[in-house]
């Protein structure tokens, strides 16, 4: 089982890195989080996270509204929020609450000859503090 | 589509020029996409499935689709048959010297809505990027997700001082705008988006998007109208979420940076119309068209497009805009420009059959039909 959720945790990692997040592993994330917060960061509770795509689902109508306002997202993930893929994540989510919505990476634009630029009009940057046990802790790549 | 428009596009050089970027950059994304995430294929079966049964009973599922949200609390539904009747709604709800926030949508290009908003007194801003480049060069978005890509930095830069951003390079004018829209965002009375999939169980409206324009745009303001064609009803919210993650898969930009699911909530008014404009009308061979999740690949892959761009057709341009344009009840001889070569169909993730479709509407143009007498 371990060695499943292990699995499961990198090919998470590996995603997020993909898309561009900046990933932090914690074996506590309310106290690391502290560390990485600003003013113009805000910060809030995944409710759920495809390991596939790295979508994350977040609850809430002023967390929607907070998080596309400010500089710097960050989302703290638990364990248990982690999903093999989106529709599992998406079904997690909604039976936690009933607005939700999603992010995967910062707000992001190709408009001008294609060229890539963060922060055009959301986040500039997305943060991910993942929060794991002390067991599966050094079994992270 | 007037012939001379495809005269002008075959001698504008940065048309040719921006598509063929645009494909250099999503190409090789796209065939990444469909070889990693190999549950795309199934997911397209599964909404072009979808589609095809909510087509087959358009009565049924809108009113299904209507009924779905009608009882929420803060939320009006609306019904409009045209383009007509769903800008009088607007224009009740909107009334005059507001200030409109628009997320992009082909459908409120299909209806002119932006330009009707502004005839009756109201300040209307187009939140993405390049859509606000278009609004400002006064022109029609030239690809069906990304609108700007026939202006070069510099053009850019020229058209966005108009509205005082100033800088030369993308991440300058990026940054310029950021700052001017964040000041409508924050000001704005009423919020405009169209709709990806609506999910006729729940009432959600699914959006994806990369900028967070459509976010903001949805949430700030205090009144929010979503504008619903009915080809984007789907049955539940599960279709729905797989229809999304298609079209960001096959534009090439995947996972999209956001996915918004809308509905309505406190603190906000929500208004929803849902629009027909001809589709329940559509002709037996248009309706494979109606299937479309609106991702643009069959733009950008076909070699007409590449050198006309979406001047080649009228709303929609390029392959599935000679479908759309039928559905519309607006197709002309524009038909006759496809070489019929197939790749559109080859790269469609929900494998409509566009080359047939083009015979079919050149054999009504032959005929001198109509497409209301077929
Ligand atoms: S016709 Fe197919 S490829 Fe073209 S925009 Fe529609 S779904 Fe995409």
């Amino acid at each position: 089982m371990p060695n499943e959720v292990l699995e499961l945790l990198n090919q998470l990692i590996e995603t997020l890195k993909r898309n561009s997040v900046e990933v932090y592993i914690s074996k506590d994330a309310e106290r690391d989080v502290e560390r990485l917060k600003s003013e113009d960061s805000f910060i809030c509770n995944a409710l759920s996270i495809a390991a596939d795509t790295g979508i994350v689902f977040f609850g809430g109508f002023e967390s929607r509204k907070n998080s596309a306002l400010a500089e710097h997202h960050i989302a703290i993930i638990r364990r248990d929020a982690v999903c093999k893929n989106v529709i599992e994540a998406y079904n997690l989510a909604i039976s936690k609450s009933n607005v939700i919505f999603a992010t995967s990476t910062a707000s992001k634009t190709g408009d001008i000859e294609g060229k890539l630029i963060w922060g055009m009009h959301g986040p500039k940057k997305f943060t991910v503090v993942l929060e794991i046990s002390e067991e599966l802790y050094g079994g992270i790549a | 589509m007037r012939e001379e428009d495809i005269y002008k596009a075959i001698k504008n050089r940065s048309i040719r020029a921006g598509i063929l970027r645009t494909w250099e950059n999503l190409h090789n994304a796209v065939e990444q996409n469909i070889e990693r995430y190999r549950f795309l294929k199934e997911y397209a079966k599964d909404v072009k499935m979808a589609k095809l049964e909510v087509f087959s009973d358009y009565d049924r599922w809108t009113e299904k689709a209507m009924k779905s949200i009608e009882s929420r609390n803060k939320c009006s539904v609306y019904y409009a048959e045209d383009g007509k009747e769903a800008r009088k709604i607007v224009a009740e709800i909107v009334g005059r010297d507001k200030i409109i926030v628009k997320a992009k949508s082909m459908v409120s290009e299909e209806i002119q809505l932006r330009e009707f908003l502004q005839e009756i007194g109201n300040e209307v801003w187009e939140t993405d990027l390049g859509e606000l480049i278009v609004q400002l060069a006064n022109e029609k978005p030239m690809h069906v997700l990304a609108p700007a890509i026939h202006y070069s930095e510099r053009q850019a830069a020229e058209l966005l001082r108009k509205v005082g951003v100033k800088g030369y390079t993308a991440a300058e004018l990026a940054e310029g705008v950021r700052k001017f829209m964040r000041q409508k965002f924050l000001l704005a009375d009423v919020g405009i988006s169209g709709c990806n999939a609506f999910s006729a169980k729940t009432g959600r409206i699914f959006l994806v998007e990369n900028e967070g324009n459509i976010r903001l745009s949805t949430t700030l303001p205090k009144d929010y109208i979503a504008i619903v064609s009915i080809d984007k009803i789907l049955p539940s919210d599960e279709l729905c979420l797989k229809l999304v993650i298609l079209q960001a898969a096959f534009l090439g930009t995947f996972p999209p940076a956001y996915i918004n699911v809308n509905e309505p909530v406190e603190g906000q008014r929500m208004h929803v119309i849902f629009l027909n404009n001809g589709r329940k009308q559509a002709p037996e061979f248009l309706k494979e068209q109606l299937t479309c999740i609106k991702c643009g690949r069959c733009q950008i892959e076909c070699p007409i497009f590449q050198i006309t761009g979406s001047l080649w057709g009228n709303v929609y341009g390029g392959p599935m805009g000679m479908g759309w344009s039928g559905i519309l009840g607006e197709i002309g001889y524009e038909c006759f420009l496809s070489s019929l070569c197939g790749k559109c169909k080859e790269v469609c993730p929900m494998e409509i059959d566009m080359p047939r479709i083009i015979r079919e509407l050149r054999k009504m143009m032959v005929r001198g039909n109509n497409l209301g007498e077929v």
